[in-house]
């Protein structure tokens, strides 16, 4: 009985986690998906809306459900800036070109943080937070339930606004063929930038929900940044849903990792899978992703 | 026309050679020191540059050859009693073994895939080199806290050490330019399907330049491990060394034979004047020409210099 427990409370964690982690990789989906640029400073995002989260918090006593829309916001504005005045010039460029101007990107985020904030771990104590919720013999922390289902929640309203809105359908439209798109009186230039904004704010609040149970540091980036590419390759490439499956299956199979092998060998088990599925299985697990 | 430029090149290389074969007799140790760093960072990127700047394959997990070159020339030094030119070429020769066995099936992968699939090989190489010792219980990477080699004899062996493998890879690039073997990869980066349909043997080719940059940077990784005498792991498989390469090459002039050296040159005489003591600003202003290079000078360093001698511009 207690074996069973010990199995159902791994596979709890592994959820709760790949929740957060299907958040933080929608938005490197969407990007990917539609722009064909390959984001390498999605995870430095992940790390500005966690610092959104933590200062207003900090600074202003700001709850941190609150800060969510604020970084949503803040990092839509960035995102959509960084997509109009610099990346919309990589357009019809080799793949190279956009990883290596957003690695650029990465470098000046990452170390403006640490001229700024210095690379201190910091971590926020809500006292809300601090409670779990018992099921049984689970205990779930309200921090990470919190988190993860508002993430889930976030990845369903963007899915809901690329399928039933007016400009979910201009972005679809622009990701199927450009040209075609701009015939129709899209603005492609536009509608790169809105994306990349949304891509960023989403990726910007998974950080801001990050920050709720673990510390904040500036070089948490390149970690996030391989979760996500990971995430996105398990649910399949440029498919939306797939992030959620994508996250869970990461989730667990770093939880196992962490409870039944090693923990020091969750993240060469997070990598080998991600090489794997890459290699044999190229549309994902789900098999709708696109194949190059 | 082409021929002659060609041959001045090749004396201007030859001259290039001779000159820095004779610097350690005038010039003084920190030179020489600073010199070796260079050719060393032209090494590993001259290396990454076979493989993405003729066969235009983007690959972000170089860096696991570098450890490999690393822990196995300490581990053939320390543990097997072998000289260390022995084990650095014995080192190379895994890696390139190696290579072989990882670029088969990887190589197969396509544009982005394959740049996120090298990532998630360098990283699992690294957590496994990480957890090698605890894992398997045969000492090897010293897990965190890395391994101390014996005391190596002075710099001036590793300036000409360094110099030979630059060499090497820079007579590679040269070699790419005008033979068979280069067309083929050349049609490979611009079109592999096409260049495939034409009876390119496209994956022969690929993974041999991938098993020759394999070695290259192995023995490189090498040598650095024992100039400085002490490894670690996440160090010498760290995703740092891969991005240098490749902002150095690019930086330079990507596919270029000589432009991953001005690249090299460059970034490491520009961080060793300012980024001892601007830290972050170095690394923000690094971080700003990678994203302003790309975008308004594709040729790098290397079309810079064609422009000026008023050749026809290199087109991406």
């Amino acid at each position: 009985m207690d074996q069973l427990a010990a199995f159902g409370q791994t596979v709890l964690n592994g959820l709760l986690q790949g929740g957060v982690y299907a958040a933080a990789a929608v938005g490197l989906s969407l990007i990917f998906g539609v722009s064909g640029i390959l984001n390498a400073a999605h995870g430095e995002l992940v790390m500005l809306g966690a610092f959104t989260t933590y200062w207003l918090f900090k600074l202003h006593g700001v709850d941190p459900l609150l800060t969510l829309p604020i970084s949503f916001v803040l990092l839509f504005g960035l995102g959509y800036l960084l997509q109009f005045l610099v990346l919309n010039r990589t357009l019809g460029a080799p793949l190279l070109v956009s990883l290596l101007v957003t690695f650029g990107m990465s470098l000046v985020m990452v170390n403006t943080a640490l001229r700024v904030w210095s690379a201190d771990y910091r971590m926020m104590a809500v006292p809300y937070f601090d409670r779990s919720v018992y099921v049984g013999p689970l205990i779930v922390p309200l921090s990470r339930l919190t988190a993860f289902v508002i993430g889930l929640a976030m990845v369903g309203g963007l899915y809901w606004l690329l399928q039933r809105t007016e400009l979910g359908r201009m972005i679809r439209a622009t990701a199927q063929d450009w040209e075609m798109a701009s015939l129709m009186g899209v603005n492609p230039r536009f509608v790169y930038a809105v994306t990349f904004g949304l891509g960023a704010a989403t990726t910007g609040v998974a950080g801001s929900l990050v920050a709720f149970y673990t510390p904040v540091e500036p070089n948490m980036g390149l970690t996030y940044t391989l979760f996500a590419f990971s995430v996105v390759v398990l649910g399949g490439m440029g498919y939306i849903p797939g992030v959620v499956w994508g996250g869970f299956a990461l989730g667990i199979a770093q939880a196992m990792t962490e409870t039944y092998v090693e923990a020091g060998l969750s993240l060469l088990v997070a990598f080998f899978l991600l090489y794997l599925i890459l290699r044999f299985m190229p549309a994902g697990i789900m098999g709708k992703g696109r194949v190059e | 026309m082409a021929r002659r430029v060609e041959l001045s090149w090749g004396l201007f290389a030859l001259l290039v050679l001779a000159i820095l074969l004779a610097l350690p007799l005038g010039a003084g140790p920190y030179a020489i020191r600073l010199a070796a760093v260079i050719f060393m960072w032209a090494a590993l990127a001259g290396s990454w540059n076979l493989l993405a700047g003729y066969a235009g394959a983007v690959d972000l997990g170089p860096v696991v050859y570098h450890g490999i070159g690393a822990f196995g020339t300490a581990a053939l030094m320390m543990r097997a009693g072998l000289p260390f030119l022995v084990s650095v070429a014995l080192a190379g020769g895994v890696a390139a073994a190696i290579a072989f066995v990882i670029g088969t099936p990887t190589l197969r992968l396509r544009g982005a895939y394959f740049a996120i699939g090298t990532l998630a090989l360098a990283e699992s190489a690294k957590q496994l080199a990480l957890a090698w010792d605890r894992l398997t219980g045969i000492p090897l990477t010293g897990g965190s806290a890395g391994i101390s080699l014996p005391l190596s004899a002075g710099y001036l062996p590793f300036y000409y050490l360094m110099l030979t493998v630059m060499a090497c890879v820079t007579l590679t690039a040269l070699w790419l330019e005008r033979s068979k073997f280069g067309y083929g990869l050349r049609a490979i980066g611009e079109n592999d399907r096409l260049a495939e349909a034409s009876g390119v043997d496209i994956h022969a080719l690929k993974r041999r330049v991938y098993m020759a940059s394999a070695l290259f940077i192995a023995w490189t990784g090498g040598i650095e491990g024992y100039w400085l005498s002490y490894i670690n792991a996440a160090e010498a498989f760290g995703t740092a060394i891969t991005f240098q390469m490749v902002v150095m090459a690019l930086l330079g002039g990507l596919g270029t034979p000589f432009g991953p050296l001005l690249g090299a040159a460059f970034l490491t005489l520009a961080s060793e004047f300012l980024g001892t003591r601007f830290v972050y600003h170095y690394l923000i202003g690094i971080g700003l020409i990678i994203v302003i290079i790309p975008l308004f000078m594709p040729a790098g360093l290397a079309g810079l210099v064609r422009l000026v001698r008023r050749e026809r511009p290199l087109t991406a």
